[in-house]
């Protein structure tokens, strides 16, 4: 495997992991309902 | 910004009466007032913090948490929703009422309790004023636009006032920040201070009747003048509050001085409210002096004609057709400049980056994925500094006043308007906002509709389809069809809003119309600096977002658009190795999966792609069209925009144009009505009840929506079709 490769690899990699983590935290943020009303990601409202 | 966690009440818990100032120096003050008094405006005029502000009732929904620091020490200063009354009959009431009682969780109980109050109104004003006197905290009070109200002839004397209250009064301008240093001075030396009692007394008997109330709540903690507010409050309200629940036998001590003031006969609902403005009145009489004719004024003038039954709507209409076309009007040069700008990005990185799949994925993954996004900064930048002047000016409280009666016809709630404003900027804080609805049933039919109103995120998809297959010609001599087209997007969400609103509330949240009493502020003239940060703050999440989900998803779908790789058959162009690559992909693949589903609405595999990319964020489609139509296209200076491979796009086989008006109109449908947001599915799922609950309405809602996204978007092909027009 090329360096090339290896690079590409890592980055889409990172984006998986990163987007992953969005949609837990989203899913997590929906869950604690009643506990403490806040923001979703990005939603422009302040958080 | 910090933010406390608001909307919590805690559990019944030891009372903690504020006894003075905390050691130490710090010092917690919390904001209340009337809606539309300037209370977060003189927050940020405080704290220095950038707090959003509007010229209409309702912005502040929950507690926002800002420091500032005196000669003395650090304060901390919590700016709570506007309110009317401690009534607490709202759940933005109740969190205000919960925070001054020291019952939030979280937050001690305020030090210092700034009454931020309107000048030109202060009869209204002075009733929440006069309940928070009573809470046995040390009060200060703000009289605020004490510029607004002399210039309509409202002199208000605050050292007369301050002898009425018992408590300082302090002029405010917050908008030029004048009497800000001895606000803060006040504010210090308010725990030093006597506390402020009730000044007017009850009929004899109804003070009788209510001792026993006073004194369950005094045994449970309370100030002796608080439980005093607390009592005659309770004789008019239904429930009597979580903050108060940990109280013994509370409820059965109200029924009965509730029946016991009635056999007197008096009225319980009615009598703090005849009492308190029964000394109100005099006080305004003692304190204001008013000077003029009682000539009409410039806001009056006006409103004769932008309220007007007939003319108000069409008005209305007109503003926002001038305020859509000037967005393709002015934005089009630089968007041609943005375009031009990742053109030449992506030519220079494609040509220092050494071939193969790195230089594809910086080149047709990131660049073209998030420069195809970008390129619509300039639109979402003008429409909020369009809105942000409406909204200055004053005039979107006329706008609430004219969507009013036909909210009212559909049966939804006057205070549901401003959530549905918001949600043109963002449906998450505009589902959040809908706290200060107090029927259940009003409240759910809001959030249900309220994804319908079009945000800013489906701007780059109207402005891609509008301006690449909408011509721009001139309609009705002063009218531009682009522009057109977009206001009957915007229109056709906010009219299915309604509509569905009403269905809901004839149907599965049946329930009577209440009317909204709204405050029509005076008309001033923008303010530059609040605007440029208004502005400024909706481009930085644009950007933030672009340079975050967007970027990441952008390099997925590259991923998927580039493996497997697939061998060039020999004898192919470049053209056709580059759609037999894409076809092969995993996301050709997928695509080709989905195309039948959406075939009917005269779309393609990589459009079926672009849909389901979409469900994470629709501003996702555009930047799926600048991937799939960027992977495998050789980049160089003269490469093609994203328009126009969009506009030369053809059908395998047939070769037909993929993209006519008729299919970018329907897509355009299908974006209005498609609920494809995930965050804001999960603020539905929070703010429905949570848990199980919350799933079922944000499943019943994302379904309803795509059943209604695809029905319209079927209904505009096919019919358009039929009636030749595709």
């Amino acid at each position: 495997m090329d360096v090339q490769t290896l690079l590409v690899m890592m980055i889409v990699a990172a984006a998986a992991v990163y987007v992953g983590g969005r949609w837990r935290r989203t899913l997590l943020a929906a869950r604690a309902a009643h506990r403490k009303p806040g923001c979703g990601p990005d939603c422009g409202c302040g958080e | 910004m910090e933010q406390a966690a608001a909307g919590t009440i805690s559990a019944p818990a030891a009372p903690s009466p504020a006894d003075g100032a905390r050691g130490g120096g710090l010092l917690h003050v919390a904001l209340v007032g009337n809606p539309n008094t300037g209370k977060s405006t003189l927050f940020n005029a405080l704290t220095g913090m950038r707090q959003r502000v509007g010229n209409y009732s309702g912005v502040t929904v929950e507690r926002v948490e800002g420091r500032y620091r005196d000669d003395a020490g650090p304060v901390t200063v919590i700016d709570l929703p506007g309110t009317y009354s401690l009534s607490a009959s709202s759940p933005d009431e109740e969190i205000a009422l919960a925070v001054l009682t020291g019952r939030a969780e979280g937050l001690p109980r305020p030090d210092v309790v700034v009454v931020v109050a309107d000048a030109a109104n202060l009869e209204r004003n002075l009733f929440l004023a006069s309940q928070v006197l009573e809470l046995g905290l040390p009060t200060v009070v703000a009289l605020n636009q004490v510029d607004a109200a002399q210039a309509a002839g409202i002199h208000v004397d605050p050292v007369e006032l301050t002898l009425e209250l018992g408590a300082p009064v302090v002029a405010t301008v917050a908008t030029r920040g004048e009497g800000l240093d001895v606000l803060r001075r006040a504010v210090r030396q308010a725990p030093s201070l006597p506390l402020a009692e009730r000044q007017f007394s009850l009929p004899g008997e109804a003070a009788r009747v209510l001792r026993p109330v006073e004194e369950r709540l005094a045994a449970a903690g309370f100030h002796p003048s608080a439980a005093g507010m607390e009592a005659l409050r309770l004789l008019a309200v239904t429930h009597i509050g979580r903050h108060l629940a940990h109280v013994d036998g509370l409820g059965d001590a109200v029924a009965a001085a509730r029946a016991e003031v009635e056999a007197a006969g008096l009225e319980p609902r009615s009598l703090e409210a005849e009492s308190r403005y029964g000394w109100i009145g005099d006080v305004v009489e003692r304190t204001v002096r008013r000077s003029g004719t009682g000539a009409r004024t410039f806001t009056d003038r006006v409103d004769a004609v932008l309220l007007h039954r007939v003319a108000g709507p069409l008005v209305f209409l007109a503003l926002m057709a001038l305020v859509f076309q000037s967005i393709f009007t002015w934005s089009e040069p630089l968007i041609g400049w943005v375009e031009g700008l990742f053109g030449a990005l992506g030519a220079a990185v494609a040509g220092a980056l050494p071939q193969g799949d790195l230089n594809s994925l910086v080149v047709d993954g990131v660049i073209a994925g998030v420069g195809s996004v970008l390129v619509f900064l300039p639109q979402i930048t003008i429409l909020f500094l369009f809105l942000g002047i409406l909204e200055d000016t004053g005039y979107m409280a006329r706008a609430a006043f004219i969507m009013d009666r036909f909210m009212r016809s559909v049966g939804l709630h006057g205070r549901s308007f401003i959530p549905l404003l918001s949600g043109y900027a963002c449906a998450v804080p505009g589902v959040m906002s809908t706290r200060t609805i107090e029927s259940p049933k009003d409240r759910l039919a809001t959030i249900m509709v309220l994804p319908l109103m079009s945000c800013s995120a489906r701007i780059p998809i109207y402005a891609l389809l509008i301006g690449t297959f909408i011509p721009s010609v001139v309609v009705g001599g002063i009218f531009n069809l682009q522009g057109i087209t977009l206001l009957a997007m915007y229109l056709l969400g906010t009219l299915t809003a309604l509509g569905v609103a009403a269905i809901f509330k004839k149907t599965l949240l049946r329930g009577r119309a209440r009317p909204m009493i709204m405050e029509l502020p005076p008309y001033r003239l923008p303010r530059p600096r609040g605007l440029a940060l208004s502005v400024s703050h909706r481009a930085s999440l644009f950007l933030k977002k672009a340079g975050t989900i967007i970027l990441a998803l952008s390099i997925l779908l590259w991923a998927l658009a580039t493996y497997p790789k697939t061998d060039p058959a020999p004898g192919m162009t470049d053209e056709q190795a580059q759609e037999a690559q894409l076809a092969g992909s995993a996301l050709g693949r997928l695509g080709h999966v989905v195309e039948p589903a959406v075939a009917p609405l005269g779309y393609d595999w990589k459009i079926g792609v672009g849909i389901l990319s979409s469900f994470a964020a629709r501003e996702v489609f555009v930047s799926t069209m600048g991937t799939i139509y960027g992977v495998g296209a050789e980049a160089d200076e003269g490469s093609a925009t994203l328009r126009e491979k969009l506009r030369a796009e053809t059908h395998r086989g047939s070769g037909a144009l993929v993209y006519t008006p008729l299919v970018a109109v329907g897509l355009m449908v299908f974006y209005v009505f498609a609920m494809m947001c995930m965050s804001t599915l999960a603020v539905v799922v929070r703010e429905t009840g949570g848990g199980w609950t919350g799933v079922r309405w944000a499943a019943f809602q994302f379904g309803y929506m795509l059943a209604l996204a695809y029905g319209s978007a079927l209904l505009v092909y096919q019919g358009g079709r039929l009636l030749g027009w595709g």
